[in-house]
């Protein structure tokens, strides 16, 4: 008793969802744009879609979780073909990890050269804010920041220098020697920049004075974009992105593409076998497909110079008429089914079969 | 059964022939692919704007959508057209990092001296699940910018200049879409639009989708079309025409190597309504 009460609230908590979901898109999409701000559902457009978005990435947890539950229990309980589910939940196993360590290496990647390009950011702010003091928030005295960011720019300096070397070192590991050369180039430059920086006194910010931290920012961001095409060449050699080319390229690739492969040879077989030319209307469909085939196609213009203009004329006129008679077709079926699943009669789960 | 295998047969030599000894023939003219270089030709992009592709295609179509990513993509980096490529499916990722990066290289070798770099000549703005709410979400946004938020590699794309202030979609000058799938290209025509906004689209579809694709090209929704790996040959004949270091061998052997699978379909239909007749009359006589 207390089952079928639960069950039936859930019904009812899915159908009100569902008629809400489907009325607030359809609003949105017929009414005029003055009347959704009126609304109000222009300003939360944006985070209303992003809930429906996350909604529906969460069907990706919820099959790998039936994927895991189906085959796991098949390999536990070895029933037939449960080396293909071991197959199967490895290769998934396999590719997660792949793909995770490549992720992470990414983000820490990512986390290294945006800490070069913040110091082209920090130079370039605190030439704006000598400029014209922020009132919004306490700075600390110019001298300081200065001093800060030559401490940091030589830290970053040396950081990158460490990593060209080993790029180096590797046999530029992917990077070419003229990136690497470049690289080495604007590290000198920023290094002597910051050499300068040094020797300046920076008690009171000055044309000169800015002048020559604006100039410093703009060589550090050179550095800082030649960095990062540096660090992302090192980073396509890695192991965890050598793994990943051999099970995406390697394996996934090719094994979809063989599948689709396939197709080709069957539709030869089944070209000899069933094109038959039984009737006008198949006679119609072999003389069309004959000549669509040989319009695009290399030899098609050395049979007749006119096929491929017949082609053109078979595919915009008779082709278009007919695609379009049956793309409205399917759309009027589809509104139909869109409506039954709005108004939640068209899935058995909502209604019959429970009771 | 020693039929199927005779057909299995002369299916791997046709197109196993032209491509181990490296024959390649002219392609067919397409008026769809000269129609697509004509709309990326005219695309004038003004500092801030962008194209925006998406490679939603994986593994299995790849014969197909490959070379027409890697023609489109080739005639928007010579045209200097910032990229941003995106995909609505989860199987293409390893695609938007790998073309651009292969028609970069292949462009930096033949023009010393010029570069097309990650983050200036285009951005991975990576998967993006949501579909159609998705596309709606970003074609409603202030800034695409923004609201794509993050790279692949989790920087913001903000961050890189050409891309830092796209500002409204009214700001992507073409959209291009390289698919195999007719949902995912529906999603485009259907919602990559607004008000005062319909922007010029431009599509890569696999042989099996081309009549589909032609009553958008037909009513104007599609201003170009690469109709399988026959639409990047010619479009690739054309980028040649126009800018002669432009070569795509590969292309035009894997073409020609369809050509001739296509030959031998042909050859197969005709026979096999030819020789029944034959054992009929024979049977009859006998």
């Amino acid at each position: 008793m207390v089952t079928t009460h639960a069950t039936d609230t859930r019904t009812k908590l899915i159908r009100i969802f569902t008629f809400l979901g489907g009325i607030y898109f359809f609003l949105y999409f017929v009414l005029p744009e003055s009347a959704v701000a009126s609304l109000g559902m222009k300003a939360h457009h944006e985070q209303i879609s992003n809930g429906f978005i996350v909604i529906g990435a969460m069907a990706l947890g919820l099959g790998l979780y039936n994927i895991v539950r189906a085959h796991g229990a098949r390999v536990v309980f070895q029933r037939s073909g449960w080396f293909n589910s071991l197959a199967l939940l490895i290769g998934l196993v396999a590719m997660i990890g792949a793909t995770s360590a490549q992720w992470i290496e990414n983000l820490r990647n990512t986390r290294d050269i945006r800490s070069v390009q913040v110091l082209g950011e920090f130079a370039t702010r605190i030439v704006e804010d000598a400029k014209s003091p922020p009132t919004d928030r306490v700075v600390p005295p110019f001298a300081e920041r200065v001093s800060a960011l030559v401490r940091y720019g030589e830290d970053r300096v040396s950081l990158i220098e460490s990593h060209t070397n080993v790029s180096v070192d590797a046999g530029t590991n992917g990077a070419s020697s003229a990136l690497v050369g470049e690289v080495r180039d604007r590290i000198a430059t920023t290094r002597v920049k910051l050499g300068e920086l040094k020797t300046v006194s920076w008690d009171q910010p000055s044309d000169e004075s800015l002048s020559r931290l604006t100039q410093f920012s703009q060589d550090a961001a050179k550095l800082a974009s030649s960095y990062s095409i540096i660090k992302r060449s090192h980073d396509a050699h890695s192991t965890s992105q050598k793994v990943y080319d051999f099970l995406f390229d390697g394996l996934f690739n090719q094994l979809g593409s063989a599948m689709f492969a396939l197709l080709g040879v069957y539709i030869a077989a089944a070209a000899y076998r069933a094109f038959r030319v039984r009737t006008i209307e198949s006679g119609l469909m072999m003389t069309a497909a004959v000549i669509v085939m040989l319009g695009q196609i290399s030899f098609g213009k050395e049979i007749y110079e006119h096929m491929p203009s017949i082609r053109q004329w078979l595919l915009e006129v008779p082709n278009s008429a007919a695609f379009r008679a049956i793309r409205l077709g399917a759309g009027v079926a589809g509104l139909m089914l869109a409506i039954r699943m709005w108004l939640s009669i068209e899935s058995k789960s909502f209604s019959s079969g429970r009771k | 059964m020693g039929g199927r295998r005779l057909i299995y047969l002369l299916m791997i030599l046709a197109v196993g022939l032209p491509i181990v000894f490296g024959i390649s023939q002219k392609p067919s003219r397409l008026v769809s692919a000269e129609r697509m270089y004509d709309v990326v030709e005219q695309v004038r992009a003004q500092p801030g704007e962008v194209a925006m592709v998406w490679f939603d295609f994986g593994p299995n179509t790849i014969a197909e959508n490959e070379p027409q990513a890697q023609v489109l993509i080739e005639h928007l980096f010579r045209r200097r057209i910032p990229v941003v490529l995106l995909s609505q499916y989860q199987q293409a990722e390893r695609f938007l990092t790998k073309i651009p990066n292969e028609v970069a290289k292949r462009l930096e070798s033949e023009m010393p001296g010029q570069q097309w770099r990650y983050g200036e000549a285009w951005v991975n703005a990576g998967f993006r699940p949501g579909g159609s709410i998705f596309i709606q979400s970003m074609v409603n946004a202030a800034d695409v910018s923004k609201f794509l938020g993050r790279d692949v590699n989790g920087m913001p794309i903000s961050h890189y200049p050409n891309f830092s202030a796209i500002g409204g979609v009214e700001r992507v000058k073409l959209v291009g879409e390289i698919t195999g799938l007719v949902g995912v290209f529906d999603n485009i025509i259907q919602f990559f639009q607004k008000n005062d906004y319909r922007p010029t689209i431009v599509h890569g579809c696999t042989s099996i989708t081309i009549p589909e694709a032609y009553i958008f090209l037909d009513s104007g929704q599609l201003k170009g079309l690469l109709e399988g790996i026959a639409g990047a040959a010619w479009y690739s004949e054309v980028l040649k025409a126009h800018f002669p270091g432009s070569e795509n061998k590969e292309l035009l052997v894997t073409n020609t190597a369809l050509s001739a699978a296509h030959i031998v379909l042909i050859l197969l239909i005709v026979l096999g309504n030819i020789v029944p007749l034959f054992e009929r009359r024979r049977a009859n006589h006998g």
